[in-house]
């Protein structure tokens, strides 16, 4: 009935008037438009939503406009998009490390950890994945750390665990990270640093 | 003809055109480039330019992009046995950040770009070492750190690739001078 109306032209056949009919037609005209301009310059609307241990940066047309936190969101597909950081802390365990001494003797040793994104923004920026910045930083601090003690200095195990914290804590920091525990699982020094 | 006959003539193949449009659009999803990466655009598969960050639209098949992400990848290079220039046996260790230089030549010339740049970064960094005499001063460190970033980025520069905060995290020699060189180099 409606399409017919439409086709013949004839608006009288229905209720409404034709003022009526022709502010829905241009209604209808610009609301496709409209969509097809929206599909092309601009995005679909759309939700995400972050649970409680996520955090995301909001990113609209390649730039970085704001953090979200948990909820739901509206954001426009296409234009925006959202970079989820999970914040659930990153276990590190790394075992049978090897490292040379400062006297030329080795230690084997081992080390685990845990560390969790604080700054979202920092964390996506801080690596192509973020997952990996704690173990790279812990690794690097333990050996730097080994590397420049003597095995009477190691005998203090906590002291050194201290300075390896020290050392990886602002680094992480500076990542985007908080450190939340280290701890040196295994320790044993060999007189082969070269086999 | 009035203005209600024109309109009732062409609102069903807008309407229809427009839908249709849409719906070819659905074939063609956005290319989305955060200001982390780039994108490198082949027209008809031939290289057309680098694109920066935003949100692209292709509109046919004839446009491809490729997105190359720019942050660094932090790698590490442990136990590197070495001689140096007195022959004497030495290990060292580093860690340091890989990124992109050259979004093309990085897209076109690697296929895995860090795992393929880092037989590169081993290589040049032994050679790199063994032209001198192990020290345990930690100006040495920062010198030997810097004489590696620079010889590995020569090497990477080709490839499109290159290394920066590079840290020597452990360096240890046993001196073999004046005797038959052991070890196991």
């Amino acid at each position: 009935m409606a399409f017919d109306v439409w086709a013949s032209g004839d608006w009288t056949e229905l209720d409404a008037g034709p003022n009526c009919l022709m502010i829905i037609t241009i209604a209808c005209f610009t609301f496709i438009l409209a969509t097809v301009a929206m599909r092309l310059f601009g995005g679909r609307p759309g939700s995400a939503t972050l649970l409680e241990y996520q955090r995301a940066v909001l990113y609209r047309k390649g730039l970085p406009v704001r953090e979200m936190g948990t909820g739901r969101h509206l954001i426009f597909t296409g234009i925006e998009k959202l970079m989820v950081v999970d914040t659930r802390p990153i276990q590190v365990s790394c075992e049978d490390q090897v490292v040379a001494l400062k006297d030329g003797s080795a230690a084997l040793y081992g080390v685990s950890g845990a560390a969790r994104v604080q700054d979202a923004r920092k964390a996506i920026y801080s690596a192509g994945n973020y997952n990996h910045v704690p173990a790279f930083v812990l690794l690097c601090c333990a050996r730097f750390v080994l590397n420049g003690c003597t095995p009477t200095e190691l005998r203090a195990k906590d002291a050194v665990a201290e300075r390896i914290v020290e050392r990886a804590k602002p680094r992480l920091v500076a990542a985007g990270f908080e450190l939340i525990s280290f701890r040196l699982t295994q320790f044993a020094v060999t007189q082969r640093a070269f086999e | 003809m009035n203005l209600s006959d024109i309109l009732s003539l062409i609102f069903f193949p807008v309407a229809i055109l427009a839908i249709a449009f849409v719906y070819y659009l659905r074939r063609f999803p956005r290319v989305y480039i955060p200001d982390y990466a780039r994108g490198v655009r082949f027209i008809e598969g031939a290289f057309r330019d680098v694109v920066g960050p935003g949100s692209y639209q292709n509109f046919t098949r004839r446009v491809q992009i490729e997105v190359v992400d720019m942050r660094p990848v932090p790698v590490i290079l442990d136990r590197i046995f070495y001689r140096d220039a007195l022959q004497s046996d030495s290990v060292v260790s580093i860690g340091a950040e890989m990124l992109v230089d050259d979004p093309y030549l990085a897209a076109t010339s690697l296929k895995n770009r860090v795992g393929d740049s880092l037989p590169i970064v081993r290589n040049t960094l032994r050679s790199t070492l063994s032209r001198g005499i192990a020290d345990a001063s930690p100006e040495y460190r920062v010198k030997a750190a810097d004489d590696i970033a620079g010889a590995v980025n020569t090497e990477l520069k080709r490839l499109g690739m290159k290394i920066s905060n590079v840290e020597i995290t452990e360096l240890s020699w046993r001196s073999t001078f004046g005797r038959p060189a052991i070890g196991p180099n």
